[in-house]
């Protein structure tokens, strides 16, 4: 095989090949019998639910409800996070009166929120943008001291030298310096935020990823719970792509990203 | 040139002492030395005898522990746009592109409208011309060394710190460097003091060499070269020159040249 064909085929198929395969045993076991369609119906069977909930409008109305509530959590989460990240950094002080506070609460399942918060706020959006921006909060928080810490001092001296005052050093030479820290911060809460939010709808919500899930369980329609389900893995695929691009887009001087140099 | 530039650097009894938990090092003993403004200073030493701290004290990074470092009429105790510093590792800004990295150099009392063609002017002199939209990884050591002297000068300095500035260079972009900055001090007649562990490079460039001694560091003798520019290394007079720093690291007995000149 030509050369070109072969780096066709590994970039774009070689990802294919194993699912495909899957899907089509699946597919076969399923004819035969083999596997019992309440408990896993046939990829087919699946594809024609899907068909259906995404013509009628009901897939997509859960899928906003979710999206949403994430956006909101992450946004909300996310801006603590790189908040407290720049004080913490910016004063052992604070760092020493919140070493306690954040040790003991950093462990906590989001999980273990969602009842806790339920008996606090209700269980209307508020509980669930809350308990998504816990979640966005740590790797965020963790990420952004993270980049700060390994600001070269090197550079943070040339701009002393150069006469910069704080602020102008944060923007010139911190920030950028831990922006792609603070992006694997936002990549890995963004994963957890989607995460958290399907567990909150699970758990208590009228609408949503969760909700459908749950909901599909209880009247036995396991089609409905595996279209619910795949929806939210490609969801959260498309969501890190979305992520992956900005980054390389936002951090094109960094060698190691952009594979050149 | 304003009144300033023809002020004399006045380094008075300086000495530096370090203190680290393993005790304390004495980095300069009773240095003293005068620079005359345009004056080419190369100072020469083993690794570890202080010429780095020299530098960094001159440019006010640091502060002396005894005696005191005057320009002109004024002590130098923080850094300042008179004074510019290379070191050797470029130190520039990777998230910055040559124009942007030589721009952060321009004090912030210039006013914006002029920063254009400050930066236009500094690319030409150190020959960059076509680069101004590279970024850091993209360009060759000596590349990104020139940079970092446009960086340095763009403040119009009158003193030129520069601290083993092509150590890391290869041998022919050394030499060619050393041209530049030979060409650079020349059109822009700044007071240079070039810390080097180069002999060649000390020789070619100096008006006076300055050789340390180490443990602790101080200035074991001042050598005057009396060549007309450009230099020859090959000459006769050079040689000798050479064979004379030689002999100050080495002694008389163990002969470095293999060679009788
Ligand atoms: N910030 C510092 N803290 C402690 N010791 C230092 C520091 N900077 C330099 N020194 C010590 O001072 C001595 C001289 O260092 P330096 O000026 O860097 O030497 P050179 O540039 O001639 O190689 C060395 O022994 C070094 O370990
Ligand atoms: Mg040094």
């Amino acid at each position: 095989m030509p050369k070109k064909t072969i780096k066709i085929f590994d970039r774009f198929l070689l990802p294919v090949v194993l699912p495909g395969l899957l899907i089509f045993l699946w597919e076969y076991l399923a004819h035969k019998g083999v596997i019992r369609s309440t408990i896993l119906p046939a990829p087919s069977v699946i594809s024609a639910t899907f068909y259906d909930m995404v013509v009628s409008g009901e897939l997509w109305g859960h899928l906003k409800t979710s999206l949403w509530r994430v956006f909101q959590g992450f946004a909300l989460g996310s801006s603590l996070g790189l908040i407290a990240g720049l004080l913490i950094s910016a004063s052992p002080r604070v760092e020493r009166s919140l070493l306690l506070v954040t040790g003991i609460l950093r462990p906590i399942p989001i999980i273990a929120w969602v009842p806790v918060l339920i008996l606090w706020m209700g269980i209307d959006e508020a509980s669930k943008v809350t308990v998504i921006s816990i979640g966005t909060f740590w790797p965020v928080l963790l990420n952004v001291i993270h980049g700060i810490r390994s600001t070269d001092r090197k550079h943070i001296e040339v701009a002393t030298m150069l006469g910069k005052n704080p602020s102008s050093i944060l923007i010139h030479v911190i920030l950028p310096s831990a922006l792609p820290s603070i992006f694997t911060g936002l990549r890995v809460g963004i994963g957890i935020a989607w995460m958290s939010v399907i567990g909150a709808e699970l758990i208590a919500a009228s609408q949503g990823l969760g909700y459908l899930i749950a909901y599909a369980r209880e009247l036995s329609q396991a089609d409905v719970m595996l279209v619910g389900v795949a929806c939210i893995g490609f969801t959260g695929l498309l969501i890190d792509i979305l992520l992956q691009c900005i980054e390389k887009r936002l951090l094109y001087w960094n060698v190691n990203l952009s594979g050149k140099g | 040139m304003t009144a300033a530039g023809k002020e004399m650097l006045r380094i008075r009894n300086v000495s530096k002492r370090f203190e680290l938990d393993s005790g304390s090092v004495l980095a300069l003993d009773n240095v003293s030395m005068d620079v005359k403004p345009g004056e080419f200073v190369s100072i020469v030493g083993s690794s570890g005898c202080g010429k780095s701290t020299l530098l960094r004290l001159v440019m006010g990074l640091e502060s002396c522990t005894s005696g005191n470092i005057e320009l002109g009429e004024t002590n130098i105790s923080k850094p300042s746009a008179e004074r510019g510093m290379v070191f050797q590792e470029s130190r520039l800004l990777p998230w910055k592109t040559v124009a942007e990295n030589i721009a952060f150099g321009i004090p912030k009392t210039n006013p914006k409208k002029e920063h254009n063609a400050i930066v236009k002017e500094h690319v030409e002199l150190v020959d960059l011309h076509g680069f101004e939209q590279a970024l850091p990884y993209q360009l060759s050591g000596g590349m990104q060394q020139r940079v970092s002297i446009a960086r340095a000068l763009v403040g119009r300095p009158n003193i030129l710190l520069l601290d083993e500035p092509f150590g890391a260079l290869d041998a022919l972009t050394r030499i060619q460097m050393q041209l530049e900055i030979l060409r650079i001090w020349e059109t822009e007649r700044k007071t240079m003091i070039l810390v080097t562990h180069d002999i060649d490079e000390a020789i070619f460039l100096g008006d006076r060499v300055i050789v340390m001694s180490a443990r602790p560091g101080s200035i074991r003798k001042v050598i005057h070269i009396n060549l007309p520019r450009p230099r020859d290394r090959s000459s006769t007079e050079f040689m000798n020159y050479r064979r004379d720093i030689f002999q100050e690291f080495f002694g008389e007995q163990q002969k470095p040249f293999v060679f009788e000149i």
